[in-house]
């Protein structure tokens, strides 16, 4: 009892505390001019774009204040206006410094100030802070999308942290994705310099490297620092299968081209099937900007799904008999091969495809810092530090331009089901080769069909999912070694492939 | 030629022209750059070994030499490499036969204290 008085004295207090701040501008004050001066006007009202590219409008409070001096100050959206008022006949004429702004007169009706259709209501100056705050809080500026976007972002780190699918990459996108869902009041020209996509922003800053392609190229001299050509190396029919799979690219090019995107969009979303996240942000930044966060989100998402898409459909094309056959061990590799390799294979495939010379050629320079074994150094800290770096920035950045206006389209979703498409086709792709090859040699020459699927460049996932899928045909025959193969000549395909969309698309 | 489904309709004609030309051509480069690199791979190591190949039909007096007589596969290099660090990893120093027990006496601190340690990962 004693405590249920206490609350309604408390709530008593808190009462009689809200009216007085609410309504302290009407306290002993008769007179319009009065009236005006006490607090601050403040009228909330809906129109204003989010940004240029959108057409959502967002609700937005407006204060204006008059001063002793007959002076005010209309805090908009965008901008400050100031001026000069004066009372005539109980009406408010407002007069702005800037001559291209018409004077305005106000009405004040049910203690509520009319200017044109907007209407002001009095405030205290520290209600109206409060309401100012509360304004720019998340809470007012959620929507269904931002929630649904953090449950993708959270569900990420789930499959991440839960199954270890390529935790590397999905807990930084995942955790971007929250940082670039979290609610806050933009509107056009008015720029918190927060979000990825405002101007000056940290995030966008770091974007930037996203935005210009900048990490991708320095993504792959990790990669290339960190592979190991010797198995392409030593049966270089393989590097078949990798160009066999990319053919995932060029079908859903074509059917993005059929489902109504321009062809430089098509391109963009034709390269998931590459199977290959920094080629796609690379071709995207360079054809599609606006399409870069759906495609990468794509491409990385169906990269950490590797283990969960192919094997239906290395199950389904591949008999049993195919899938027990064993490979001839690779023959080992001398230095000066290995070293030859990123030299020919540079100025091979860069004369071929110029416009993939970016990616080829860190490609191939991380792989002679690592052949050449004089360069340690600067091969570790390629395949350390410097890729760690660059994932980091790149999976945050990319998880956080997944803003919920910007992301939710339709035409995202359309991006994510021609992903799906996209590297089944490549899989099939590689895999119908395999058998296809399987034809023309003989003997121990023969290949298992399995390897086919890792002709798309995930590496190592997919090359891990043969393996797999081998184990469990033979327990015995282990296929990581020739799966690795078609694997890097994936990495090297899809990079070409890149390269010729870039020149024929640009 | 459009395929209508329900209230969508599919448009081919976009593929006719440029793109379908892009995709056959893209995809044919891609195969010929392979294809270059998959010919360079498989004659280098026939101009590089030459010589080896040449001093083998000497000594074995052999008419031709099989790319296995030529090469260790991989296998049997592995299983080298794990004797030879076997055989290295069973190579002692010569050592003193001296085995010294120094009692150390160490007084509680909270600064060296495993309690209270902060570089501790957390655990699955």
């Amino acid at each position: 009892m004693k405590k249920i008085k206490v609350m309604k004295k408390l709530s008593l207090i808190a009462s009689l505390l809200i009216l007085f701040l609410g309504n302290s501008a009407f306290a002993n004050s008769s007179k319009l001019e009065d009236l005006l001066v006490n607090g601050k006007w403040i009228n909330r009202s809906d129109g204003y774009r989010v940004s240029k590219d959108s057409e959502r409008t967002v609700k937005r409070y407006k204060t204006l204040t008059f001063q002793n001096d007959r002076t005010f100050v209309l805090d908009s959206v965008k901008t400050k206006y100031s001026g000069e008022w004066k009372v005539l006949d109980n009406k408010v004429y407002l007069e702005f410094q800037d001559s291209k702004i018409d004077a305005k007169i106000a009405y004040l009706t049910d203690s509520k100030l009319i200017i044109g259709k907007d209407s002001y209501k009095s405030y205290s100056g520290a209600f109206a802070g409060l309401i100012n705050f509360y304004e720019f809080t998340g809470v007012p500026n959620a929507t269904l999308g931002h929630l649904i976007m953090v449950l993708v972002g959270i569900f990420f780190i789930f499959l991440a942290i839960r199954y270890n699918y390529e935790p590397l990459l999905l807990i930084p996108i995942g955790f971007g994705i929250i940082i670039g869902n979290i609610p806050f009041f933009h509107a056009e020209g008015f720029n918190l310099k927060l979000g990825i996509y405002e101007e000056g922003s940290v995030m966008g800053y770091l974007y930037y490297g996203v935005r210009q392609g900048i990490y991708p190229p320095l993504i792959f001299l990790g990669i290339g620092a960190m592979t190991d050509f010797s198995s392409l190396i030593s049966n270089p029919k393989l590097m078949l299968l990798g160009a066999a799979a990319q053919i995932g690219i060029f079908l859903t090019f074509l059917g993005a081209l059929v489902l109504g995107f321009n062809p430089a969009e098509a391109g963009a979303i034709g390269i998931i099937g590459g199977a290959d996240g920094p080629t796609a942000i690379f071709l995207s930044s360079k054809l599609s900007p606006h399409l870069i966060g759906p495609i990468a989100i794509a491409a990385y998402s169906y990269m950490a799904l590797v283990p969960i898409i192919q094997p239906p459909f290395m199950r389904l094309l591949i008999t049993k008999k195919e899938r027990l056959i064993r490979m001839k061990p690779p023959r080992s590799v001398s230095k000066l091969e290995k070293i030859m390799f990123p030299i020919v294979g540079l100025l091979l495939t860069a004369y071929i495809s110029p416009s993939a010379l970016p990616l080829l050629g860190m490609l191939f320079f991380g792989n002679l810092l690592k052949e050449s074994t004089v360069t340690k150094r600067l091969a570790d800290t390629a395949r350390t530090a410097l890729i760690d770096i660059v994932t980091i920035l790149l999976g945050i950045t990319v998880g956080a331009s997944t803003q919920a206006d910007v992301f939710l389209t339709p035409q995202s979703m359309w991006i994510f089901g021609l992903g799906a498409l996209s590297f089944i086709i490549a899989t099939c792709g590689g895999l119908l080769f395999a058998k296809l090859m399987n034809v023309f040699l003989k003997g121990d020459n023969k290949i298992n069909p399995l390897i086919g699927a890792a002709g798309v460049s995930a590496v190592p996932d997919s090359a891990r999912v043969v393996q797999h899928e081998g184990l469990k045909a033979d327990p015995t025959n282990h296929l990581l070694m020739h799966a690795m193969a078609p694997n890097v000549s994936g990495v090297i395909g899809s990079a070409v492939a890149a390269g010729i969309l870039l020149s024929f698309l640009m | 030629m459009r395929l209508i489904l329900g209230d969508m309709s599919i448009d081919f004609s976009a593929i006719a022209g440029s793109g379908l030309t892009i995709a056959i051509v893209g995809w044919l480069i891609v195969f010929a750059a392979l294809v270059l690199l998959v010919i360079i791979f498989t004659q280098t190591p026939k101009l590089i070994y030459y010589n080896s190949r040449k001093k083998l039909k000497q000594k074995t007096k052999k008419e031709s030499v099989t790319d296995d007589e030529l090469h260790v596969s991989g296998d049997v290099s592995a299983a080298i490499s794990m004797a030879l660090y076997l055989f290295f990893d069973e190579l002692h120093d010569e050592e003193s036969n001296v085995i010294t027990i120094k009692r150390v006496r160490k007084v509680y601190s909270p600064w060296s204290s495993k309690i209270y340690g902060l570089r501790v990962w957390p655990r699955k």
